[in-house]
């Protein structure tokens, strides 16, 4: 038979080698527990560690490297029996958990086989079976510890219930030598609540979700597991590092998601990551996955969950209510038992609470046919944000928790109140001093792309591109020794310079020669994208000056002049969206974006942004109902260019994971 | 040894508790006790540790009494525990076996009893006649040692059962007072006061069952055994030993073991464990939700136990003890609050006391359980 290579959702079936060799990222926390659990049961003890994580987060995967090393222990042996039930079982009582721990022992010569020990209690009807079960348990372990390797803990509790569980802990304190080691998807109040039986007697161990460079160790693994050295290779370089990242964005920092992700890389020699191919294989695999979950459900919970993974976005109460024909209190009470069970995130801005599916795989496994569409456009930008291998930003973080209860701050600063500052770099001068120096370095056709990129982008992010507009650019002549793509940045930031106010229809249309330099760059922004060459930081910020010089035009010439077609081209729907995350990031006026998108939706029939999205009454309303991955490249961007005050005011964490 | 939070603990794994045990000891010569104190401060490890060092001519028979559902089941493990220590003389519950072979039961260990009406207290008297004969005759005295009393009996009374929790408590009572030869340490995660209230309340019981018990509230670690249990559990942990981050932890935790035991524990989960990550991993103990502590369970729980006009008044007398820059004995408080009536302030404040909310310190001065329960309280209220 063949060794079984890699089991996403039953890993506990592999090998022990295989289950260490695929261990990654949590190599310190196992040593922990490994040593901790030892050290108590060897002294007599009785511990009780419990591992949290939502579905796929490594939690059986963890159980089982921990049975097999607790098993080998020498320390252990012979004084000590490890029980494991397979977690297929389910009990629902205390009396049937004693039984399944009973199933699992060994025959013992002295005390005879266990089978016919199990009959005898099963026939027992005088209701002591439990006390009898625990005699029979104690008498095989002749004075041995025990420790119990249970998943699903949560459920077990669910349903033994407060007197259940009272029992249960009665026998562990009575007998004080049988240890738990457990995982569980939710931290139920019965693990933590004061009042519960089990308050304070388990170690809680979150599992977090992998980092990116863990993710790419576990691919490698898989690709070493696999026997596919070309993956390895491609994995290793800096651009699969790059694509890793994108996919974590994707799916979370899940192991399971990974794992599945890496059956639908393709063959060996195929390309390293290719996202779009990845999502859509995954969608398909994990449907009757994620439907067998729901079947778990109540039907109107599982309305919820669909809702959900339709609409891809968080959602409030009210509109759940609405889109699934319920009332508000019996919406509240599903979300409420979802939430618990960790299937759904809340999100928090102000007093409003918005909600969204914890699991990416269920978002991805779940959107239905115009979703994908979007889901796919993302991943064309998501591709691209991470398209560069040296500087692909900060670490993604764990999206479904970035929305923190009470961020930011007033919504005010949407309406064009006080733009954002970025916290000044250590070693230089102020973003318009140096904007200066580079705009000088730029036009005397000096090579300095990389920084005047980065400044340009501060700059406009800060809606500080002053230096650009009085830098006589608007002389052709000023231009004469650029060279492409620097040139088209100059000019569309330029354009912005003059342009940049919360409200352009308000400012006198003095400028005439700007109007022209507007269209001249409508006409122009459509080829230019995408430029192959181009690094992807002046893209992306290309990106984000077009969009701008789009929203200009489409103020001042509203339906002047025919839309060119190239604005179908993917391509230039990726770059839009990453110019409206950008956007977004810089609290900007939505009304502009909305006409753009209206205008470009009534020529050409493409929705370039959900206009449901441009309604929000400013841009933090707007994030909070983006989709998590969408709300972490918001973050991202903010963190590159130092934004404190913006990452406050979408109550976004600072810290890259 | 290493940090075990939540464990059940070897006796050797107590640590900085043997003063108090043989102050217990001591009472126990003349008396039975109960053990006050909030979950977590290690009343189970206290009477484990109690066994182990118990002295000569007292015999222990510890028992957890949480998940028993009748008194007839507590008949019965009681008489499994009897049982068991007679079994040591070559002797049996001779009045007990009796009583219930006039019921028909002659095999004890394969049926479950159904003790109807009072026969549980039938059984339960002479099981203790056959004790206190025994015991004099090998001139030894028991200590039931006896775990989750409280929740037993707050079982018995959220089953229907309050006419038989109120009958057991007498009972227990009368035993301790008829017979010499026997003690009890009785401890309860939910507090005997909160009980008590909740039979007067409820069921009009005007008894003081607890009057011939000793109550002893169980303190936190005092410093030295504090020091003890940390370097104990830093023992493999070399680089962490200095004096300066033992007394820092002693400092944050304010001798609370589980808080120590917490502490410890992920402080060994760093990389280098220092004096720098002890304020990040003490906050990540004591911020809700999800807390090991629960800390939001001493604002919640007033409102699920008291009507909402006494802990109203709670919150009010918890507020002023909290914002007030000097400790406030109990006419302080009075005074700050002169808009309530006195004698119900006077009775909030014994309701925290009784629920350790409050404890006494010098000179009748009240001052929060704990330090960080305190910085918690101000925190939640915005004060």
């Amino acid at each position: 038979m063949n060794e079984l290579r890699s089991s996403p959702y039953s890993p506990r079936r592999l090998a022990p080698a295989q289950l260490e060799a695929l261990t990654v990222g949590r190599a310190p926390l196992l040593r922990h527990l490994e040593h901790s659990i030892v050290g108590a049961v060897a002294s007599r003890q009785a511990r009780f560690d419990l591992l949290i994580g939502p579905r796929g987060s490594g939690k059986s995967h963890m159980l089982g490297v921990l049975e097999h090393r607790l098993r080998g222990s020498a320390q252990l042996a012979d004084r000590t029996l490890v029980v494991a039930p397979p977690e297929q079982l389910h009990p629902t009582s205390l009396v049937q958990l004693l039984a399944v721990l009973l199933r699992e022992f060994p025959d013992d010569p002295d005390v005879g086989p266990v089978a016919p020990a199990l009959e005898s209690l099963r026939r027992q009807t005088d209701g002591d079976q439990e006390r009898r079960a625990v005699a029979l348990i104690r008498a095989r372990l002749a004075g041995r510890s025990m420790i119990v390797v249970l998943e699903h803990l949560d459920d077990l509790f669910n349903a033994l219930g407060r007197l259940g569980q009272q029992r249960l802990r009665n026998i562990l304190q009575t007998e004080r030598s049988w240890s738990i080691l457990a995982g569980a998807s939710s931290l139920l109040p019965s693990f933590t609540k004061h009042e519960a039986p089990f308050h304070g007697t388990f170690n809680i161990q979150r599992l977090e979700p992998l980092s990116a460079a863990h993710c790419r160790e576990l691919l490698v693994a898989l690709a070493n597991a696999h026997e596919q050295p070309e993956r390895v290779a491609e994995l290793m370089s800096p651009i699969g590092l790059a694509r890793v990242k994108a996919l974590r964005l994707l799916l979370g920092g899940s192991p399971r998601a990974m794992a599945l992700a890496f059956e639908r890389l393709g063959g060996p020699g195929g390309r390293a990551v290719d996202l779009g191919s990845a999502l859509a294989g995954l969608a398909e695999q994990q449907t009757p996955y994620v439907r067998e979950q729901l079947a778990r459900i109540s039907p109107a919970q599982r309305n919820i969950m669909e809702l959900l993974a339709e609409h891809w976005r968080p959602l409030s109460v009210g509109e759940i209510a609405e889109r699934t024909f319920s009332t508000h209190g019996s919406t509240s009470g599903s979300i409420r038992h979802l939430r618990g069970d960790g299937l759904v995130v809340q999100l928090e801005l102000g007093r409003e609470r918005f909600y969204e599916l914890a699991d990416p795989l269920h978002r991805i496994a779940w959107a239905g046919e115009p979703k994908q569409r979007e889901l796919e456009q993302f991943t064309g930008v998501v591709s691209e944000w991470f398209s560069d291998p040296h500087d692909p930003g900060p670490m993604p973080s764990v999206y479904a928790l970035s929305g923190r209860p009470g961020g930011g701050a007033s919504i005010a600063r949407d309406a064009g109140a006080p733009a954002p500052t970025t916290q000044p770099q250590a070693s230089s001068a102020d973003p318009a001093t140096r904007l200066r120096a580079a705009l000088e370095r730029a036009l005397a056709g000096g090579d300095a792309q990389r920084e005047l990129v980065g400044d340009i982008d501060e700059a406009w992010h800060a809606r500080a591109l002053g230096p650009v507009r009085s830098s006589g650019l608007d002389a052709s002549s000023a231009l004469s020794g650029v060279a492409e793509p620097a040139r088209q940045v100059l000019v569309r930031a330029w354009c912005c310079a003059v342009f940049d106010h919360a409200n352009v229809e308000s400012e006198p249309r003095t400028e005439s020669t700007a109007a022209a330099w507007v269209l001249e760059s409508i006409n122009a922004s459509a080829p230019t994208w995408p430029v192959g060459a181009t690094q992807p930081a002046t893209r992306h910020l290309l990106a984000c000056l077009t969009l701008q010089v789009l929203c200009i035009a489409a103020s001042l010439q509203p339906g002047s002049a025919p839309l060119p077609n190239a604005w179908r081209d993917p391509g230039f729907i990726t770059a839009m969206r990453l110019g409206v995350y950008a956007w977004l990031a810089a609290r900007r006026p939505l009304a502009p974006l909305a006409r753009l998108g209206q205008l470009v939706h009534e020529q050409l029939g493409v929705e370039l942004f959900e206009p449901e999205l441009l309604r929000c009454k400013s841009a933090r309303h707007a994030v909070a109902r983006l989709a998590g991955p969408e709300r972490e490249l918001i973050r991202m961007r903010l963190i590159r260019l130092r934004d404190t005050d913006g990452l406050a005011h979408f109550g976004f964490d600072a810290a890259p994971t | 040894m290493r940090p075990n939070p939540g464990g059940a603990l070897a006796p050797d794994h107590v640590v900085g508790r043997d003063l108090l045990i043989d102050q217990f000891w001591q009472t126990l010569h003349v008396q039975s006790l109960a053990l006050l104190a909030p979950r977590r401060i290690g009343k189970t490890s206290i009477m484990v540790r109690m066994e182990l060092l118990a002295p000569e001519g007292f015999v222990v028979a510890r028992r957890n009494l949480e998940g028993l559902e009748s008194t007839s089941e507590f008949a019965q493990v009681l008489l499994e525990d009897v049982e068991q220590l007679l079994g040591t003389w070559k002797t049996k519950a001779l009045r007990a076996r009796e009583f219930l072979a006039k019921l028909g039961v002659v095999e004890l260990h394969k049926i479950k009893l159904e003790l109807r009406g009072v026969g549980w207290k039938r059984l339960l008297e002479r099981l203790f006649d056959d004790l206190q004969e025994q015991l004099e005759l090998h001139d030894r005295t028991l200590v039931l040692m006896w775990d989750e009393v409280t929740l037993f009996i707050a079982q018995l009374i959220n089953s229907g059962g309050a006419s038989d929790a109120m009958l057991l408590l007498d009972l227990l009572r009368a035993i301790r007072q008829s017979h010499s030869r026997v003690r009890m340490v009785l401890t309860g995660s939910i507090g005997f006061g909160e009980l008590l209230r909740r039979l007067r309340r409820e069921h009009g019981y005007r008894n003081r069952p607890l009057n011939d018990v000793a109550q002893r509230l169980v303190p936190l670690l005092a410093t030295g055994g504090a020091e003890a249990l940390i370097c104990a559990l830093l023992r493999d942990a070399e680089q962490a030993r200095e004096p300066a981050f033992i007394n820092e932890i002693v400092r944050v935790s304010e001798g609370h073991p589980f808080v120590i035991q917490l502490l410890v524990e992920r402080l060994l989960q760093q990389p280098v464990p220092s004096r720098a990550d002890i304020p990040g991993c003490l906050a990540a103990l004591m911020t809700p939700p999800g807390d090991p502590l629960d800390l939001n369970h001493y604002l919640d729980r007033l409102e699920r136990e008291l009507d909402p006009d006494a802990a109203a008044l709670a919150r009010a007398v918890l507020d002023v003890l909290a914002s007030s820059p000097t400790a406030l004995d109990r006419a302080g408080v009075c005074a700050v609050l002169a808009g309530h009536p006195r004698d119900g302030v006077l009775a909030t404040i014994r309701i925290l006391e009784d629920d350790f909310y409050l404890r006494r310190i010098e000179h009748d001065r009240l001052d929060f359980m704990f330090g960080f329960l305190r910085r918690f309280w101000i925190a939640e209220r915005g004060l």
